[in-house]
């Protein structure tokens, strides 16, 4: 490494990390748990002032969603269309498509759902009602991608964001793309990724005064699976090696321009990996003690925690700092599926009050190595914001150590609730075109659909604030 | 006997496919370099013939090479002549009176215990595999697997149909008896492309039938099928049971095939080699006393459709493996792709990108996704159709092997465009990493062109319409038809794999079906009245599940 070609960072690298917080001795728990319990009703308070208008168009999709929880069929129905929608270029197809995903046999999984009769009616019916219906299709579907997708140019990305800085919130921009399977299309990643690290920042323009602390103000997550043709596992150093070759131009703009890069954490079979190439990186002297990166953690892997405890040893050992950002997991249904297709153990938690306690736990470990990790703690579920709210209170971590997380489209009134009371939230916003985009919104659907969602729960199903605060690691 | 045998064997639980190895793990990986190390610190291993437990050494010798690395000798090998096919017929011969009276349990206890040995030595087979027929890691760790499957999931069926079975039982005056009997000596001729699992699959399926079995391996691998043998004998299989007869096909192959006592020939392998076993059977000679039996699997033009409505991101990942996996060197590779007017371009384009990106190497090293051909043979005659390809065809892509071509067997992975489906590159089976492109005006026209070869294996769909998939369950002629995912890699008991038309004749291995192809079945009728006295117990014998 030619150590004249290593450009200077305008930001400069804090070489030494805080020193580890010499906190409280970790509180007893009833005393964090009534804390935590307190910091909820709390939100819960201030969640009903920033409720959507009933005739908003947020409120039309969350009618949408509604309808899609209430009919398993439906849901499964819809998923499977909104997942093809994006290949049917012309409106013939798009009606012949609508009408097959509605009647036909094979995709009847779970027996039918209360709007099946009504939904195979109108599927069968008169081409004007057809016409009808492939029109609200049409707008449904662009609606829903345009909910939880916010531009597909830079520019367009750029007004929106802009207009979340001015309603105080912080974002992290994250590139929707092909799968690739080519080193052309990794270098077009990598090319876009570039472009939104240098460039972003000057379309995004002045930034507006008053903003929270909480690092660098352009914050792009990047996937690295999408930086070479073949993200092997069973190859990790010749993997780490054609990652980090188109990685390095990317974190070298960073520093010069002051931005951060977030390396999001995909399937569980590239964790480690994703972690490992990760630490290679700060290895390189150029990036040793680089502040502005960060990373995932995924909280419903059976083994988050011992995970998380080696991760926090090895940046220890560096003593580099880093952000990891507290995740549940957002690939929970997959890796069920393709772990039992191998025969492997299932390497998520299959009980959601056991994922909570288990993203808790991480939490607690989290906040006890504030000295050198920031934590951002991604998650829609108020239990679990409030405990870290607490966690944070007990060890009394610093104001600029901490960050919330929520995804674009998502949990409004709880992201307004909580930049009302004051503290850093970031949007996770994805944005590209809506054709690749259709898996990152049928994750989406899916989560805002499912059983076990805390935005299901407590808006659709009107679950008590009580239940909804208890502590998971309790028994039910 | 060995003990094992006499002791009542614990009843067999549900059968579950072998997992694939974890590669994301670094202990996984660990093991499986040091297997490599271990497997070539034995090179050459020496292969004898074994006849009735002896292991035999002949004059001559076959090298088995590294296909990759030529100079490496894996092992070396005896070569039968057509005597040692005769003795060892005869001492099958001897063996099977005792071996098909055995009882199912215990003859597929044998194979439990191999497939237990096999399980806890299976990065070590997998490196063999590795060496001698340059399988990349995964591939050759599914090569393993899909052994150790074909155990359990024979072992389970035998004993399922070894339950006697009563017809008609509610009848009081009549008892009819039907019962399965093993046929005799079984002639089992191994390809070597997947050079464990598929003669394991037909000689285990032949062994738990209670046949008595002479296996010949693919000249190019022997040393991965000797291994599996003495692995079996260590299990407890009687030595007249199995007995292993590496050589040339032209001699000890031919002089199994005419054999007047050999009942029944399995093989996997080439389309003129199979039917010119198809016709050497149905010669009945002196001293015969039956029509031979003949299973065979031969190969493939499989083709994959990919319409308007498909998940490009998924379809083009899934053509490039099936194409170009193990060097398009398994009878399901795809050959053909058949693209929709709507997406030729993009997939065209993508397909071309993506096998320039493809790696190529030693398979030995985990990265490497394409490997070398298995031989020179098969290296010249890939290369005849590259050049058919660039003198008549429009290349899309033609790999760059130069680095690897004075080292090993390695063909550059191509990809050519044709216009007519009448093409030679459109309707011959190449066996190599050889993807030809056609474009289709719709699906019916694609459907057509799928179905435009003599052959029928494997075929594929990725389409996003139910309408079409509907109708390519029904009209694309494939044994074994793959929607939305890849076409190769079927698995034992979730995928039964098999063709028909000039793809083979036979039942779909690893399925219900494939056992009774070496069984006979028998039924004993008899009058259970007289003078009005009939049986009055009712049977308890159980009706018989299909």
């Amino acid at each position: 490494m030619t150590e004249a070609l290593v450009s200077r960072s305008v930001i400069p690298a804090q070489a030494a990390v805080r020193p580890r917080a010499a906190g409280p001795p970790p509180h007893e728990d009833h005393a964090l748990e009534s804390v935590t319990v307190e910091l909820g009703r709390a939100i819960f308070r201030e969640i009903p002032k920033h409720a959507p208008s009933k005739i908003s168009p947020a409120r039309l999709d969350d009618l949408m969603m509604q309808l899609l929880m209430r009919d398993e069929d439906l849901r499964y129905r819809m998923l499977r269309f909104v997942d093809v929608y994006p290949a049917l270029r012309t409106a013939k197809a798009l009606g012949e498509h609508l009408e097959e995903f509605l009647t036909s046999p094979e995709l009847a999984t779970v027996g039918p759902g209360p709007f099946t009769a009504l939904a195979q009616f109108l599927g069968r019916s008169r081409p004007a009602t057809r016409g009808a219906i492939r029109l609200a299709s049409r707008l449904g579907i662009s609606r829903m991608g345009r909910q939880f997708i916010a531009g597909n140019t830079p520019e367009e990305v750029a007004k929106k964001i802009r207009r979340m800085e001015r309603e105080g919130f912080l974002f992290s921009l994250d590139l929707l793309g092909e799968f690739v399977v080519s080193e052309s299309q990794a270098d077009h990643f990598a090319g876009r990724y570039l472009e939104m690290v240098e460039r972003f920042g000057s379309l995004l323009g002045t930034e507006p005064s008053g903003r929270t602390p909480a690092g660098p103000r352009v914050n792009i997550s990047i996937k690295l699976s999408s930086l070479t043709s073949k993200f092997e596992p069973m190859d990790p150093e010749g993997t780490s090696a054609a990652v980090r070759e188109r990685l390095r131009p990317l974190v070298r703009a960073a520093q010069r321009t002051g931005a951060f890069i977030n390396v999001d954490m995909e399937k569980y079979e590239y964790r480690d990996l994703t972690l490992q190439i990760l630490l290679d990186l700060l290895d390189e002297p150029e990036f040793r003690g680089f502040p502005h990166l960060g990373t995932v953690h995924q909280a419903y892997l059976k083994d988050a925690l011992p995970s998380l405890e080696w991760f926090l040893g090895e940046l220890r050992k560096r003593g580099q700092p880093l952000t990891i950002r507290l995740v549940k997991g957002a690939y929970w249904d997959s890796e069920q599926i393709w772990a039992r297709a191998k025969g492997w153990p299932i390497p998520v938690i299959m009980d959601k009050r056991e994922t909570d306690a288990s993203y808790e736990r991480c939490l607690r470990m989290l906040i006890e190595s504030n000295d050198i990790v920031r934590t951002a703690v991604a998650s829609h579920n108020v239990r679990s914001i409030a405990h870290a709210m607490a966690l944070a209170k007990a060890f009394k971590v610093p104001a600029d150590r901490f960050e919330y997380q929520m995804l674009y489209g998502m949990a409004g009134p709880i992201k307004d609730a909580l930049r009302a009371m004051g503290y850093p939230v970031r949007i996770y916003t994805p944005c590209g075109e809506l054709l690749p985009g259709m898996a990152y919104l049928v994750r989406r659907i899916l989560e805002n659909t499912s059983n076990e969602s805390f935005l299901r729960q407590r808006f659709a199903e009107g679950v008590s604030e009580e239940k909804l605060l208890s502590d998971p690691k309790s028994t039910r | 006997m060995s003990t094992m045998l006499d002791a009542t064997p614990a009843p067999l639980g549900e059968f579950r496919n072998q997992p694939p190895t974890d590669f994301s793990k670094r202990e996984s990986r660990e093991s499986f370099k040091a297997a490599l190390a271990q497997a070539r610190a034995k090179f050459p291993v020496a292969v004898p013939l074994v006849i009735d437990g002896q292991r035999i050494e002949t004059a001559e010798k076959i090298d088995s090479v590294n296909p990759a690395q030529f100079t490496e000798v894996v092992g070396t090998s005896a070569s039968a002549s057509a005597a040692h096919v005769d003795q060892a017929v005869l001492a099958a011969r001897a063996a099977f009176r005792s071996w098909s009276r055995t009882e199912p349990e215990e003859r597929a206890g044998v194979l439990i215990a191999a497939a237990n040995l096999l399980k806890a030595r299976k990065h070590f087979f997998a490196a063999i595999a590795v060496l001698e027929s340059g399988k990349a890691w995964r591939e050759a760790d599914a090569d393993v697997d899909e052994a150790i499957d074909f155990l359990e999931f024979y072992a389970r069926e035998m004993v399922r149909i070894g339950q006697p079975r009563r017809l008609q039982h509610y009848l009081l005056g009549e008892r009819n008896d039907l019962t399965y009997h093993a046929l005799g000596v079984v002639g089992v001729i191994g390809p070597w492309n997947f050079p464990l699992a598929i003669p394991v699959g037909m000689a285990a399926a032949a062994i738990v039938a209670g046949n008595t079995v002479i296996l010949k391996p693919a000249e190019q691998t022997p040393v991965i099928t000797s291994l599996w043998v003495d692995l079996m004998l260590e299990a407890g299989l009687p030595p007249g049971v199995l007995h292993y007869l590496p050589g040339r096909g032209e001699v000890c192959g031919a002089r199994l095939v005419q054999h007047p006592d050999v009942n029944m020939i399995v093989f996997t392998g080439s389309r003129e080699v199979g039917l010119h076993i198809i016709r050497e059977a149905a010669t009945v000679r002196d001293g015969q006393h039956f029509v031979k039996r003949v299973v065979t699997e031969m190969g493939g033009k499989n083709a994959l459709i990919v319409d308007g409505s498909a998940d490009v991101d998924a379809a083009v990942p899934d053509v490039l493996y099936s194409a170009f996996g193990f060097s398009g060197q398994k009878c399901s590779a795809c050959s053909r792709v058949i693209l929709l007017e709507e997406v030729y371009d993009e997939v065209v384009t993508r397909l071309k990108e993506g096998a320039h990106s493809l790696k190529i190497g030693l398979p030995e090293h985990p990265a490497t996704q394409v490997g070398p051909v298995i031989d020179a043979d098969a290296a010249a005659k890939v290369r005849r159709y590259v050049e058919l390809g660039r003198s008549q065809a429009k290349p899309i892509h033609i790999g760059d092997v130069s680095k690897y071509v004075g080292e090993g067997f390695f063909v550059p992975p191509s990809i050519f465009t044709v216009d007519s489906a009448r093409h030679a590159l459109a309707q011959e089976e190449i066996f190599g990493p050889v993807l030809t492109v056609l474009r289709a005006k719709d699906f019916d026209e694609a459907l057509e062109i799928a179905n435009s070869t003599p052959y029928a294996l494997t075929g594929g769909v990725h389409s996003r319409t139910p309408s079409n998939l509907r109708r390519a369950r029904e009209e694309f002629q494939a044994g074994n038809l793959y929607l939305n995912r890849t076409i190769t890699g079927a698995i034992v008991g979730r995928q039964p794999f098999g063709g028909y038309r000039l793809s083979g004749i036979g039942s779909k291995a690893g399925g219900p079906d494939y056992l009774r192809q070496f069984l006979v079945a028998r039924v004993a009728t008899e009058n259970m009245m007289r003078n009005g006295v009939a049986s009055l117990t009712e049977s308890a014998v159980q009706t018989w599940e299909d």
